[in-house]
C-alpha cells in the first residue's frame, strides 16, 4: 500500500483523539469518584443506581418516620408510667384514709390531695408528641380532655410504613388507658369519685376505690406496655432499615464509586499512551520537515 | 530524419520541457500536500517518434490525475454514515443531559416528592410538613414538565439545524453543477482540468456528509450525483433539498429541479448530517418522550386516586393532586398541580375519613407507599423513570458507540482513497531530484550539442 502524509497524520490524529478521550474519561472518573455520570456511561448501572437511590431515600424516610413515631410512643409510655404513679399515689391515700386513725379532717385533706392528683391525670392525658396531643386518638389538634376531664379524643390508629406494606402503630389509645370506652375504667372519673369520696368521708367510697385504683393502674400499664411494644418494634425496624441501607450504600458503591487506586493506574497508563501518541505526531511532522530539508 | 547535431539540440531542448512540465507536477503535488480532496498528478511523458523511426526527444502530453472512482465512492459511503453517526451523537448527548442531569433530575424530584410524604406520616397535621409536600409535588411536576418541553424544544432546534444544513447542501448541489458545466467545457477544448474535477469531488464529499451521495460518472463524462434514491445532480442540473414539517411534526425532506415536481425523500434520507438528525428527531427523542408521557400519566393518575379519596385538614374530599391529564399523550408537558390544591397545603388529604382529622395519617400512608408500589401494570415511580434513563442511556451509548466506529472507518477510507490520490512528500522529494537530475542531463546534452556545433563551425 502506498502511504501518503496524510494517511499517516490521520492515523495518528485518530489515536490521539482517541487517547485524549479516554485521559478525559479516566480524569472525570478520577475527579468524581463516580464510574457512571450519564446514562451513556452504564445504561444499565445508571438504571440500577436511580433505582437504589429510590430505596436509599425510602429506607431513609422510613427510618426517620419510625424514629420520630417510636419518640413519640415513648413520650406516651412514660405519661402513662407517670399515670401509673400518680393511681398509686391515689391507692396509698385511700388506704391510709380507709383505716379507722383517720379523721374526717385527714380525710378531707386526702381529697384534696386527690383532686390535685385528678388535675395532674388530666394534664398527663393531654401530653403532647411532635404532631399534637398524643392520647386523643386522630384527634390530635385539641385537648383529649377538659378540665372536667371528660375525654373529647378518639380511639383512631395512627401507623407508619417501615417496609413494604408493613405498618405499626405509631400511637396508642388514650381511650384505652384513661376511658371505659373499650369496657374498662374511667381513670379520671374514680380518681374524682375517690377524692369525692374522701372529702365527704365516705369510708365505704373509699376502701371500694382501692381495688378500683389496682384495676385503673393495671388498664393504664396495659396501655403502656403497648406503647413499649410499639416503639421497641419501630427502633427494631430502624435497625433493620440502617442495615439494609449499609448494604445497599455498599452495592450502590460498587457499582458507581471508581476504585481510586485503580482509576489513577489506568489514568497514568493513559497519560502515558496519550503522550506517546504526542510524540509519534511529533516525529511525523519532523520526518516530512526532514525529507524537506534533504530535497 | 537521421540523426543531427541540430536534432540533438532539438531532444535537448524537448528533455527541458518535458522535465520542467514533470518540475511542475511535483511542484503542484507539494504545494497541494495538504489541500482537501486533492488528487496528485503527474506529467504524462511520451517520446516523440520521427517517420524513420529516429526517436524526436519526449514531450509532455499533459497531466494524469491519481483518482480511483472505487476506493472515492467507498469514502462517500462511509463519510454519509459518518455525518449521520456524529448528528444523532451529538443530538442524543444533549436529550441526555436534559433527561438525566447530574443532579436535580427527575428522579431526585420523585424521590424528594414520595420523602415528603413519608414525612407527612408521623406530622399529618403539620402546616411545614404539608408545605413540604406541596413543594415537592409542585417541583416534580415541574421537572417532568421542563423536561418533555425541552425535549419539544430540541426538536424544534434540530429542524433549524436541517434546514441550515439543507441551505449549506444546496450551495453545494449548486456548485457541483457549475463545475460540471466547466469540465465539460474545459474536455471541450482538449483541456484536462484536474483542479475543477478535485473541487467537484470535493464538494461531493462534502455533500456526502450532508446528506449521503452516490457519484456516478460514463464514459461520455457524464456526472450523476445520487443521493436518497434520486438524482441531486445530473450534469449541469442541481436539485434544490427542502426541509419542513409533516402533519405529524415529522421532519419532511424533498427535493425537486428547477421547473420539475417536488419528490418527497424522507423516508430514504437515512445517511449524512440529515439522516442522523432524521433519526435522533423523528425516532429516538420521540421514543423518550412516550415514556416520560406514561410515566406522567401513570404518576398523576396514581397519586390523584389516592389525594381524592382522602380529606385535608379542611374536610373536603375529592381533589386531585396533579391536574388529571385526559390522554396519555402531552401528559408530561401539561404536568402540574392541580388548582385546588396549589396554593393550599390544608388540601393535602392526609387522613382518609374526616372524622380522623386532623391527626389521621392513614392516607399520607397510603401516599407515600405509592413510592414501592408498581404505578398501573408497570414499575414504580422510580423504577419508570430508570427504564426512561436507561432508553436514553442505550441510545445516547449507542449513538456514541456508532460514531467512534464510523469516525474509525473514515479515517480508513480516506487513508484508502488517499493511497491512491494522495501526495507523499517522499515520493515527490525523490522525484524533485529525479526530473531535476534530468533537466541537467538535458541542459549538459544541449551544452555538449552546443559545443559540437562550435567546434563545426570553427573548422568551417
Amino acid at each position: 500500500m502506498r502511504i501518503t502524509d496524510n494517511m499517516r497524520l490521520a492515523t495518528v490524529l485518530l489515536d490521539q483523539s482517541r487517547a485524549s478521550q479516554s485521559v478525559y474519561t479516566l480524569s472525570e472518573e478520577s475527579a468524581s469518584g463516580n464510574l457512571i455520570s450519564a446514562p451513556s456511561d452504564d445504561p444499565a448501572g445508571y438504571a440500577t443506581l436511580v433505582s437504589m437511590d429510590s430505596r436509599l431515600s425510602i429506607m431513609q424516610g422510613r427510618s426517620t418516620a419510625a424514629s420520630t413515631a417510636s419518640n413519640n410512643l415513648d413520650a406516651a409510655s412514660s405519661a402513662l408510667s407517670s399515670a401509673g404513679d400518680l393511681l398509686s399515689q391515689a391507692k396509698q391515700l385511700a388506704l391510709e384514709a380507709a383505716t379507722g386513725t383517720d379523721s374526717a379532717a385527714d380525710r378531707t385533706n386526702a381529697g384534696v390531695q386527690v383532686s390535685a392528683l385528678v388535675t395532674q391525670m388530666i394534664s398527663l392525658g393531654n401530653t403532647q408528641g411532635t404532631d399534637g396531643y398524643l392520647f386523643g386518638g386522630t384527634s390530635t389538634g385539641t385537648p383529649p380532655f377538659n378540665a372536667a376531664g371528660v375525654y373529647g379524643g378518639n380511639n383512631g390508629v395512627t401507623q407508619v410504613e417501615v417496609a413494604d406494606g408493613v405498618l405499626t402503630n405509631s400511637n396508642v389509645s388514650g381511650a384505652d388507658a384513661f376511658t371505659s370506652s373499650a369496657g374498662g375504667n374511667n381513670v379520671i372519673a374514680d380518681l374524682q369519685s375517690l377524692a369525692a369520696s374522701l372529702s365527704t368521708n365516705n369510708v365505704v367510697g373509699i376502701t371500694s376505690s382501692i381495688a378500683t385504683m389496682d384495676t385503673d393502674s393495671a388498664q393504664v400499664s396495659a396501655v403502656m406496655v403497648q406503647a413499649g411494644a410499639h416503639s421497641s418494634s419501630l427502633q427494631a425496624s430502624t435497625q433493620l432499615i440502617s442495615n439494609l441501607t449499609t448494604s445497599t450504600e455498599t452495592a450502590r458503591s460498587s457499582l458507581d464509586s471508581a476504585a481510586t487506586a485503580q482509576v489513577y493506574t489506568e489514568l497514568q497508563t493513559t497519560q502515558t499512551a496519550y503522550q506517546t501518541s504526542l510524540s509519534v505526531t511529533q516525529q511525523i511532522l519532523s520526518l516530512q520537515s526532514f525529507a524537506s530539508s534533504v530535497a | 530524419m537521421s540523426g543531427s547535431l541540430f536534432g540533438l539540440l532539438n531532444i535537448a531542448q524537448s528533455g527541458l520541457a518535458a522535465q520542467t512540465a514533470a518540475l511542475d507536477a511535483t511542484g503542484q503535488n507539494v504545494a497541494n500536500v495538504n489541500t482537501p480532496g486533492y488528487s496528485r498528478v503527474t506529467a504524462n511523458l511520451e517520446t516523440v517518434a520521427t517517420a524513420d523511426g529516429y526517436s524526436g526527444g519526449v514531450v509532455a502530453t499533459g497531466m494524469d490525475r491519481s483518482f480511483d472512482s472505487l476506493t472515492y465512492g467507498s469514502m462517500l459511503t462511509e463519510q454519509g454514515l459518518g455525518g449521520a453517526a456524529d448528528a444523532r451523537s451529538g443530538a442524543l448527548t444533549q436529550t441526555e443531559s436534559v433527561v438525566a442531569p447530574t443532579s436535580g433530575g427527575i428522579g431526585d424530584n420523585i424521590d424528594s416528592f414520595f420523602s415528603s410524604l413519608q414525612t407527612l406520616e408521623t406530622s399529618p397535621s403539620d402546616p411545614s410538613a404539608r408545605a413540604g409536600v406541596l413543594a415537592s409535588a409542585g417541583q416534580l411536576a415541574q421537572s417532568i414538565s421542563s423536561t418533555a418541553n425541552q425535549l419539544g424544544t430540541q426538536r424544534a432546534g434540530l429542524v433549524t439545524e436541517a434546514q441550515g444544513v439543507a441551505t449549506s447542501l444546496n450551495e453545494n448541489l449548486a456548485q457541483i453543477a457549475a463545475l460540471n458545466t466547466q469540465i465539460s467545457a474545459a474536455r471541450g477544448s482538449g483541456n484536462e482540468p484536474t483542479d475543477l474535477e478535485d473541487q467537484r469531488d470535493q464538494l461531493a464529499s462534502q455533500v456526502s456528509t450532508q446528506i449521503g451521495a452516490q457519484v456516478l460518472t460514463d464514459a461520455n463524462g457524464d456526472y450523476t450525483l445520487l443521493s436518497s434514491g434520486t438524482a441531486l445532480v445530473t450534469n449541469g442540473s442541481a436539485a434544490t433539498v427542502a426541509v419542513a414539517i409533516d402533519t405529524s411534526n415529522n421532519l419532511q425532506i424533498s427535493s425537486s429541479f428547477s421547473g420539475g415536481l417536488q419528490s418527497n425523500i424522507t423516508q430514504n434520507v437515512n445517511s449524512g448530517t440529515l439522516g442522523g438528525i432524521r433519526e435522533a428527531r423523528d425516532t429516538d427523542i420521540p421514543q423518550v418522550s412516550t415514556q416520560l408521557d406514561q410515566l406522567a400519566y401513570n404518576l398523576s393518575t396514581s397519586v390523584n386516586a389516592v389525594q381524592s379519596a382522602g380529606y385535608g385538614l379542611d374536610g373536603v374530599t375529592g381533589r386531585n393532586m396533579f391536574t388529571q391529564p385526559a390522554l396519555v399523550l402531552g401528559a408530561a408537558s401539561a404536568m402540574a398541580l392541580d388548582p385546588s390544591v396549589a396554593n393550599d397545603p390544608a388540601a393535602i388529604a392526609a387522613s382518609t375519613t374526616a372524622a380522623g382529622l386532623p391527626g389521621g395519617n392513614d392516607n399520607a400512608v397510603a401516599l407515600a407507599a405509592l413510592a414501592s408500589q408498581p404505578l398501573g401494570a408497570s414499575a414504580t415511580p422510580s423504577d419508570a423513570f430508570a427504564t426512561i434513563g436507561a432508553t436514553v442511556g442505550t441510545l445516547a451509548s449507542s449513538a456514541n458507540s456508532e460514531q467512534s466506529l464510523r469516525q474509525a472507518t473514515v479515517t480508513q477510507a480516506q487513508s484508502i482513497n488517499s493511497s491512491e490520490s494522495g501526495v507523499s512528500l517522499d515520493e515527490e522529494m525523490t522525484n524533485l531530484d529525479q526530473f531535476q537530475r534530468a533537466y541537467e542531463a538535458s541542459s549538459q546534452v544541449l551544452q555538449t550539442a552546443n559545443t559540437l556545433l562550435g567546434e563545426l563551425m570553427q573548422d568551417l
